[in-house]
């Protein structure tokens, strides 16, 4: 609908016998277009023209309970432009409610974010402790194996000895060491090396009457043992004799505790 | 003449401004300017919808809706569509034309003759107008009476019985384009002259 669509039709749309479809495209027209021509300006002029019909008429006194009746509903409902204020009054309690809610459920989640966050975290240096350990376990499975591997082989080459040392003193352990002396090479297998608490077993390359310490022997849950030994320790060659002592943790510089396994090369 | 009669009455009879302050202190709660603008407009709007509805008791009622609209929407008013007073009587006669619809088509022409009867214009002047009112009052009728009695006819039927303009053409038996055609000449010739009476 165009300004001049509207403009004829104003004096019917003003005086209220527009049928629905026509009124409605006026009432559209009226909110829509922002810069009219003149529809305003003419829908008030028709406006006033048509109040002359009302105005054409006789007041009539209403009965004197009318203003009585009126007042009483007033009082059960505020203005629209009240109750808007009334709103627009409470908007910043409410939205300070709302801040409020938010900022609990916030610190809530947040609390929560952070607890699962800690236990995620402890989960995972649970993970990453046990897959530390798997590491290393395989590491040792690894290790053990290349050292059974290089073990075997250094057992099969020509030249090689097997010394088991000899239990002392009613041991339980027992102590196997594989030895080449031309290529400086050994290796220990050990079984029921189990020290007891605040002990350690330590190993001794005996020369004469030097007892060179060779290493902690610890074994493994079961005991168990495969380790090489030093080949620096072995440029002189083999040495007279191998044994093994109960120390204190740690082991010493120099043998303090008892012989429990003993072998000469 | 007529000019002249409009412009006493628009300085009398239509404190348009002050209505319309009226209303914007209604907007904003103050029940005593209700009833300021209740005690200007109410014998009007009663006038109204008894021509309307032909019951006095009905008409009581719908002057009591009109006044809580009034109360209610108060801050919606727009002065560029019409006066505050405009406002208020077509809040009311529309009120009333609801009610007369919800009668039936048939029921209505029936009411609206013999509310026509009931409350046709007095002569004289009611106690709630004043003389320069009721002299006012008198040259709207005056108008009215001026227009050719087919456009007369057709504003009554609009404004007074709530017809529209297709039941208008149906009931007189003429083209819808007639119908329009007298709608339109039949305002602007209010409104001409009701524009001549305020500039003077």
């Amino acid at each position: 609908m165009t300004c001049g669509d509207f403009k004829e039709q104003v004096a019917a749309f003003a005086l209220g016998i527009l049928d629905g479809d026509e009124r409605m495209a006026c009432e559209r027209h009226l909110a829509t277009v922002e810069a009219h021509d003149g529809c305003l300006e003419a829908l008030q002029q028709a406006s006033e023209a048509v109040a002359l019909m009302a105005l054409s008429l006789p007041p009539v006194a209403p009965s004197p309970s009318l203003w009585p009746a009126i007042e009483a509903r007033t009082r059960a409902v505020a203005p629209l432009g009240q109750r808007r204020r009334r709103w627009a009054a409470a908007a910043p309690w409410l939205l300070a409610a709302a801040a409020l809610v938010a900022l609990a459920w916030s610190l809530r989640e947040r609390l929560w974010l952070r607890t699962e966050l800690r236990v995620t975290a402890a989960r995972a240096g649970d993970e990453a402790s046990a897959r530390a350990q798997c590491v290393a376990e395989l590491d040792a499975f690894r290790r053990d194996a290349g050292l059974r591997r290089d073990a075997l082989a250094l057992l099969q080459r020509p030249g090689t000895r097997l010394v088991t040392l000899a239990q002392q003193g009613g041991a339980s352990a027992s102590v196997h060491v594989i030895l080449h002396p031309v290529d400086a090479k050994a290796f220990v297998l050990g079984r029921g090396l189990a020290a007891p608490s605040g002990k350690d077993y330590e190993l001794w390359m005996i020369r004469g009457d030097r007892k060179i310490p060779a290493g902690l022997l610890r074994g493994d849950a079961s005991g168990a043992l495969i380790t090489a030994i030093d080949p620096t320790l072995l440029r002189e060659g083999a040495p007279d004799a191998i044994a093994v002592t109960l120390e204190a943790a740690g082991g010493k510089p120099q043998p303090e505790g008892p012989i429990v396994l003993v072998g000469k090369i | 003449v007529l000019s002249f009669l409009f412009a006493i009455g628009a300085r009398h009879v239509a404190p348009e401004d002050d209505d319309a302050a009226v209303l914007a202190a209604i907007g904003r709660g103050e029940r005593a300017s209700l009833r300021i603008l209740y005690d200007r407009l109410s014998g009007l709007t009663l006038a109204v919808a008894l021509r309307i509805l032909g019951s006095r008791s009905e008409a009581e009622e719908v002057v009591q809706d009109a006044f809580m609209d009034v109360w209610t929407r108060a801050t919606r008013y727009d002065p560029s569509r019409g006066s505050a007073r405009t406002w208020v009587l077509s809040i009311a006669r529309n009120r009333a034309i609801d009610r007369l619809r919800s009668r039936g088509v048939a029921a209505r022409a029936v009411d609206g003759a013999r509310a026509q009867a009931e409350v046709a214009p007095s002569p004289g002047a009611t106690p709630l107008e004043t003389a320069v009112e009721r002299q006012a009052r008198e040259r709207i009728q005056a108008a009215l009476l001026e227009l050719p009695p087919e456009q007369r006819q057709v504003l009554e039927l609009g404004y007074f019985e709530g017809f529209s303009q297709s039941e208008i053409a149906d009931q007189l038996r003429e083209p819808l384009g007639t119908v329009k055609s007298r709608v339109r000449a039949a305002l602007d010739k209010l409104a001409r002259a009701l524009s001549e009476g305020a500039s003077q």
